[in-house]
């Protein structure tokens, strides 16, 4: 450790020296202004025309018209080589998953600098996103590298007088579509064929199902109905002030969101609808203390009370979408609650009188930067020390009770007597509290040379310290500590040479193995300043990048320390006349002392294109190389009586592409541009310490597939005679009957069991693309942005909401479906994963639709503002899929996504 | 050059700065703080610590007999041997069915996996690689740890016994591996049975014959003793005691199926092992439980501890709202009884299970079937002079009928609200108590282990006993080794018998009842009838089957009764169970043989 101090300052010492020289040479040179913007990268901001690794930007303004309830919601389709998901849509819980490149993991996001949770951002606050993709711009971040890096930086101050900038607006939201359950006389119609398939007798007979929804002995239920609103409410508001002068800048905001649940059952006692209000500030203030000092002081906090139901969103869920319609009634004519000894789950009762849990979300992010010039060192360098601390608290409690449920007991007539089930109680109050901590302390020597003889040199040595503590429960903090430096060098605006590295440490690994090193280098050709270029009509600019280097991953698995032998508790048994309850332990994971961190290897080869015709074109080719995979290896014996180790053993190849194309088209009246994003991966597993099958076997070995590959039988028809069934070979799953689904024998043993599945699909889309279309005609203002995922399968398997009757549950819409497998009340032949349950899962989407229309400038003016714009706008209105039953993202049971409609202003002063 | 030195100057010093400021943040900035982390060290610290490891086998996952599926929808965890025979019909969808329909592979669910059992044999020897290591504070604590060392040895034995009733012999483990080792090969079938013994004597003599009450539930001398009787019985059984199984002539690795020749000798080994245990069990004051009274002796037995418990396994389920823990209990509620109305059924005795029951004179009203057909029963002359019909099949029968079985008619309800049970199939028959979900195929439910006194709900706790073994168990055992050895019944042995039939009210022993060439095949008989009723949901059956190699008896098509307004029928259930040669050995997941070397795949699969 010691020995990496001295090169480390050795090397400041030596790039002092030799720039010293170049400084003071006094030939200047001017060069045209070619600056185009500047882009941020890791720890920093470069010129645009002088990255010569991956990165893609988007502005904050282009997302504030995809604005939702969470940030990461307006990424949708944006950032070529970042494919976004869709997740459920319960307020406060409704994050997307961020996945770059075939990763499957979420990449890192950075705000500010530093390591946080961007959920309660507002779009307004932001500057800019970008997207660290290639080895070149990532290395600097080590061991966090390899899954990439989202970087988010918040708007600053200007020197200019304040601008106040003001957004609010309203909106309703709906569920996207969901599956319908299927009603009493169906479901009891079905439910009747399907014992009658069993061999067994029908349950209801034609009178019963005839009487179904006439009277309370007959319920027909809608839970859906029921339980859900029409429509629910989501404001959001925004205040932005933005100025400052020579001494200061500053930039504050003020954000508000209230996000209201679709509950429609009111608890008389409390609000136990979902719901989530959040408010979050930001300040971020620059004070050049003198000339050569600057000191920055950014806070951020955001507040988050968030209401739920007391039963979990699982259970009001599984309640809604799986109970038989005819089980029982909301309410009984007595007025108390339905149920059943079996079924006691009443959604409407479990709403209505078991209480909610709230829960206080506080953050605070502190930064605080002294940055100093050293000028009279020499002409370029400054130094900065930064202190980060960032705090999250929660806080929670709620209340609970059970209720009475009653079912009305067989007869006739309209006397009713009721079976009672559950003693009622009283509400039982619980709280609880935990809080996060981090704290980071960081050191950066920066020199930025003067540009002599077309030559011009940045460098940047960093260090960077973390202490995490992600979770309350943690003993002991997330220690990493990371050296950095990046060498980037320019030569008339034509060629970039850039080296960046990494020597990181995480305290996960051994003594005398914590740290490793992570270079690489990247290489640039601005060609359109060449001067055979200068004379071309067509390029306007033109750049030729590659880049090649390690990036490491601190994967956590197995706990903390793993190069330790640890034991953990085991279970409990009773012993003794007291039968009181005694524990074991067991040995945890056995250690792995040469554990050690994952590397990803990455090539990148692409090219920026802008023609005069206002096009632009940007292409990027990637392979990834990823070793020393984190995976048990199955290879080793059995017999050892532990569980076996992680090990590096693992190997995985994404390779792809990611592209963006824009054109922007400049008239009198309209504007127009149009803007293609297009992301697509091919991941294979080339070792995973898997036991690997040969011969007739082979179809079994998951080494070769995609990591998100769906197992299972591959279905060749359905049983069409008993004869056919005679001479098929014997599945093992319960006996067969003519129209049950018939699998493929794939190792011909003419028996079929689990050594018959095999690769029948892909969860995970390796194909996401987006398209933004914007339209300017006088005072309107048009945006749409699509999004598509495609080669991306649903599996359907062992989900109630596919299998009916088998767990007492109800049957929706699916199983009216043609070519539907034999209904049954148990046999588990038709339900195994397979392909029948293997849809396909492509979509596009509409995600944000949004029209605008400002004022005009003198009647603005004569109310004293600067601007005054109106909108509406539409999120995730429109989805296009094969898959209809359903949200193509969401066809589990759980809060499903929203529809939502808002309608607000822009106001700038 | 002054310019160039005062450069030098700041620069240095800028350095020296940054230096220091580096060299404060990074000094031991990785180290691992000290915390409260359970190893190796800390265990062995104290015999209090220490005494965990050991405890951990103790743990239903690990000491399970597996005789019933407790949790229903994880029956991974779960597993029920009783299912698993002829007496029980199993649900077509249950994961362990593979083991009577005829589908059992390699790939196959397993009811008991050998990462648990190697974990647990791990445990065992961890402790007694170091047990020396621990300090004690005291003679008594030196004492203390002398008894866990006895319980990880008998532990190390109940592992591999439980292993080799499902595979035949396993790789020995005698010290717990780092991982990367060379794999250790199975071991010869009697080299096993040799180590097992030698476990058991170390361990009977380290152990009390009888813990004080709060320890009371943990290996004692007298279980080492009646384990080891129980391993010999098995291993002096025709299918380990004989020439290997034709249909497994061609396996090279024949010595870890079995001994591969008949010797007499181990019988005598067995029976003396059987002896020496009753001998220290009633010593220790063990003896046949009786105080319910020959009605209610079995039932009783199953949920409350007792003298003749030896070696048992008992849950602690709170009978509290949502318990899924005891489903047992539930799923074999007849409906509308009380509040809990699952209308599913889990086990239920076939007709061939309740035709086997001998009358209260000890002669067997069924003696076989038309054409192996369950639905068309063979009356015997027995079954004709006591008047027997279908109608009426739970007349004047072993009282351990019904105590094992709830049927139509039958009483229902302990304490708190007797009812009458009703299985009638009729919907338009008043007060049923049968549900409808998937349906009752025989319209029997099992009563052993179900504690009648939980359905109407309140603060009550599902305590089973779940026997391994009972010395009962142990009495038939040495009555069948004497026989075995004697070649024929001795008095003893007939004496012992008749000890567990006086028990539950059944008359003495009368060769005249049971079928067989000889006076050794009778007895046999009579055994295997005695077992078959009197350890009902112990699961015992399937073993027994296997180890006196009449497998067969598993191949039937199960006969259920169906009751229409009152009128009891037979009722072919179309369930048929399957068993083959190759099922004496179960497989090994294929997975584990392909990367454990040495770990030979068992013949036919």
């Amino acid at each position: 450790m010691r020995k990496y101090n001295y090169i480390f300052t050795f090397l400041i010492i030596l790039i002092c020296f030799v720039s010293k020289g170049w400084a003071q040479s006094d030939t200047t040179v001017v060069i045209k202004d070619i600056s185009k913007g500047k882009v941020k990268i890791a720890f920093g901001e470069q010129n645009k025309e002088n990255v010569s690794s991956s990165v893609s930007t988007i502005q904050g303004q282009e997302l504030v018209k995809s604005s939702m309830s969470n940030f990461s919601s307006t990424l949708y389709g944006k950032l070529p080589g970042l494919f976004v998901t869709q997740g459920g849509g319960e307020p406060g819980k409704d994050l997307p998953t961020l996945r770059l490149r075939g990763a499957n993991t979420n990449v890192l996001v950075i705000i500010d600098g530093f390591e946080r949770d961007m959920a309660f951002l507002s779009p307004e606050e932001v500057e800019s996103v970008t997207v660290l993709k290639d080895a070149s711009a990532l290395a600097m971040y080590g061991m966090k590298a390899a899954n990439g890096v989202l970087l988010i930086t918040t708007k600053r101050g200007l020197n200019k007088k304040g601008e106040i900038t003001f957004t609010v607006q309203s909106g309703l939201q709906s569920p996207a579509k969901t599956i319908d359950v299927l009603g009493a006389k169906d479901y009891m119609t079905l439910y009747n064929k399907a014992a009658a398939n069993d061999g067994l007798p029908q349950k209801y007979s034609a009178q019963e199902i005839s009487l179904a929804g006439t009277s309370p002995r007959y319920p027909d239920v809608n839970w859906k109905e029921k339980v859900l609103k029409n429509s629910s409410n989501v404001s959001k508001a925004n205040l932005a002030v933005q100025g400052g002068s020579d001494f200061i800048q500053y930039f504050v905001n003020l954000g508000f969101l209230y996000n209201d649940g679709m509950y429609l059952p009111k608890n008389p006692d409390m609000n136990s609808n979902a719901n989530l209000t959040r408010v979050n500030v930001r300040s971020n203030i620059d004070v050049n203390v003198s000339k050569n000092t600057k000191f920055s002081m950014d806070l951020a906090g955001s507040m988050n009370k968030s209401a739920a139901p007391a039963y979990s969103v699982g259970e009001i869920w599984d309640a809604i979408s799986t109970l038989p319609p005819n089980a029982f009634n909301v309410y009984n004519p007595d007025g108390s609650y339905g149920g059943t000894s079996l079924l006691l789950n009443n959604p409407v009762a479990m709403l209505e009188t078991s209480g909610r849990n709230n829960s206080i979300d506080n953050f605070l992010n502190a930064g605080f930067k002294l940055n100093q010039k050293f000028d009279f060192i020499t002409k370029g360098l400054s130094a900065t020390l930064g202190y980060v601390l960032d705090n999250g608290s929660n806080n929670s409690d709620g209340n609970w009770r059970y209720f009475q449920a009653r079912q009305i007991a067989p007869g006739t007539g309209d006397k009713y007597t009721y079976y009672t089930y559950r003693q009622p109680t009283a509400y039982n109050i619980w709280s609880s509290a935990s809080s996060v901590r981090n704290t980071t302390v960081t050191a950066d020597v920066e020199y930025n040379m003067p540009e002599v003889n077309g030559s011009k040199l940045d460098v940047l040595l960093r260090y960077q310290g973390d202490r995490q503590y992600l979770r309350n429960s943690d003993l002991s903090p997330y220690l990493t500590a990371n050296y950095a430096s990046r060498i980037n060098y320019a030569y008339n605006q034509k060629y970039l040479v850039e080296f960046s590295a990494s020597y990181f440490g995480s305290d996960q690994y051994k003594e005398g193995s914590k740290y490793g090193f992570f270079p690489s280098a990247s290489l640039g050709w601005v060609f359109s300043n060449e001067s055979f270029m200068q004379e071309n009509k067509n390029i306007s600019f033109g750049k030729i990048r590659a880049s090649y280097g390690i990036n490491g991953y601190n994967r956590y698995v197995n706990g903390r320390y793993p190069y330790n032998q640890f034991y953990t508790g085991g279970g409990s048994f009773p012993l003794g006349t007291g039968w009181n309850m005694f524990y074991g332990v067991q040995p945890g994971m056995l250690a792995n002392p040469d554990l050690k961190w994952e590397i990803s290897k990455k090539l990148n080869v692409g090219f920026d294109l802008e023609f005069k015709n206002n096009l632009t074109f940007a292409f990027d080719y990637y392979l990834d190389k990823r070793s020393d995979v984190l995976n048990i290896n199955y290879n080793h014996p059995s017999v050892t009586g532990a569980n076996l180790p992680y090990e590096n053993i693992g190997m995985m190849t994404n390779s792809g592409f990611d592209l963006k194309l824009g054109y922007t088209s400049k008239g009198k009246t309209v504007n127009w541009f149009a803007e293609l994003v297009c992301s697509y991966f091919n991941n294979t597993i080339d070792e995973m310490g898997e036991s690997l099958s040969k011969g007739n076997l082979s179809h079994l070995n998951r080494t070769g597939n995609s990591v998100s590959s769906i197992y299972g039988y591959e279905v060749i028809g359905n049983f069409a005679s008993a004869a056919d069934i005679q001479s098929s070979p014997m599945q093992t799953f319960g006996a067969v009957k003519v129209g049950d689904l018939k699998y493929k024998d794939q190792n011909g043993d003419k028996i079929i069991d689990s050594r018959d599945v095999t690769k029948i699909g892909d969860q995970v889309a390796n194909i996401d693309m987006g398209l933004r279309l914007g339209l300017n005609y006088k005072n309107f203002d048009l945006e749409a942005q699509l999004q598509g995922q495609f080669n991306r399968d649903l599996n359907l398997s062992w989900n109630s909401l596919y299998q009916p009757f088998l767990r007492g549950n109800a049957a929706t819409e699916i199983a009216l479906e043609e070519g539907f497998p034999t209904p049954t009340l148990s046999n588990l032949n038709n339900y195994h994963t397979s392909s029948y349950w293997v849809r396909s899962g492509d979509f596009v989407k509409l995600r944000n639709i949004e029209l605008g229309y400002s004022l005009p400038e003198n009647l603005v003016r004569t109310m004293k503002m600067d601007r005054f714009r109106i909108f509406v706008r539409g999120v995730n209105l429109l989805a296009i899929s094969k898959w209809e039953y359903s949200d193509p993202e969401f066809t589990s049971i759980g809060y499903p996504p929203m529809k939502t409609y808002f309608f607000g202003a822009n106001i700038t002063f | 050059m002054r310019k160039n030195i005062l450069y030098l100057f700041k620069l240095t010093g800028f350095i020296i700065l940054l230096m220091v400021f580096m060299a404060s943040c990074q000094k031991d900035f990785l180290e691992k703080p000290a915390g409260a982390d359970i190893t190796l060290d800390t265990i062995f610290a104290s015999s209090s610590n220490a005494q965990q490891l050991v405890f951990l086998l103790y743990e239903d996952e690990f000491f399970s007999p597996d005789n019933l599926a407790l949790n229903w929808w994880d029956n991974t965890g779960y597993f029920g041997w009783s299912d698993v025979g002829e007496d029980i019909y199993t649900p077509t969808w249950y994961p362990y069915v593979s083991y009577v329909d005829g589908t059992l592979s390699s790939a196959s669910f397993q009811a008991y996996t050998l990462d648990r059992l190697f974990l647990a044999v791990r445990n065992a020897n961890t402790f007694l690689s170091k047990a020396s290591s621990i300090k004690t504070v005291s003679s008594t604590d030196a004492e203390y740890v002398k008894r866990l060392s006895g319980e990880a040895h008998a532990h190390i034995a109940y592992q591999y016994f439980k292993g080799f009733k499902n595979w035949g012999s396993l790789p020995w483990m005698s010290k717990p591996l780092k991982g990367g080792e060379d794999p250790i090969k199975r071991a010869p079938f009697a080299a096993m049975i040799d180590s097992m013994v030698v476990h058991l004597d170390k361990a009977a003599a380290l152990l009390p014959a009888k813990w004080e009450d709060r320890w009371s539930g943990r290996f004692t001398s007298v279980a080492a003793k009646a384990l080891k009787a129980q391993i010999l019985v098995y291993a002096a059984s025709p299918l380990y005691n004989g020439p290997t199984p034709t249909y497994a002539s061609g396996f090279a690795n024949k010595e870890v199926l079995g001994y591969g020749n008949y010797d007499v000798q181990r019988w005598k080994k067995a029976a003396d092992a059987c002896k020496a245990a009753i001998d220290a069990a009633q010593a220790a004051g063990n003896a046949l439980y009786t105080e319910a009274g020959v009605e209610k002796n079995i039932y009783k037995l199953a949920l409350t501890l007792t003298n003749e418990h030896i070696l048992y396994q008992r849950f602690k389920m709170s009978n509290s709202e949502g318990g899924w823990a005891y489903t047992y209990n539930m799923m074999n509620w007849p409906y509308s009884i009380g509040w809990y109305n699952r209308p599913d059924k889990h086990y239920q005795p076939t007709f061939q299970h309740v035709d086997a029951y001998q009358l209260k004179n000890g002669k067997f009203p069924i003696s076989g079937y038309t054409g192996g057909d369950g639905t068309k029963p063979i009356v015997s002359q027995a079954g004709i002079d006591a008047g027997y019909k279908d109608q009426e099949y739970w007349k004047n029968r072993d009282p351990r009928f019904h105590q094992n079985v709830v049927y139509h008619g039958s009483k229902f309800g302990e304490n708190y609200n007797t009812k009458i049970v009703n299985f009638d199939s009729d919907p338009s028959v008043p007060n049923r108590t049968n549900g409808d979900w998937s349906g009752t195929v025989s319209a029997f439910l099992p009563r052993k282990f179900i504690n009648e006194d939980l359905g109407e709900g309140g603060n009550i706790y599902y305590r089973p006993i779940h026997p391994i073994i009972r010395l009962a168990d142990l009495y038939l055992m040495y009555a069948e080794a004497l026989s075995e050895l004697n070649n024929g019944p001795t008095t003893e042995a007939i004496q012992f018998l008749n000890l567990v039939r006086t028990r539950s009210g059944m008359p003495d022993y009368d060769a005249n009842n049971y079928q067989g060439a000889s006076t050794k095949d009778k007895f046999h008989n009579a055994i295997k009838y005695e077992r078959k009723v009197e350890f009902f949901m112990e699961g015992c059956r399937y073993f027994d089957l296997r180890r006196w190699k009449e497998g067969a008896d598993l191949n039937l098509v199960m006969t259920g009764a169906v009751i229409t307004k009152g009128v009891v029928s037979r009722n072919n259930t179309g369930w048929k169970t399957t068993f083959e040669d190759k099922y004496y050995f179960h497989p090994f997941k294929s997975d584990w043989v392909s990367n454990t070397p040495g770990l030979y795949q068992n013949p036919g699969y």
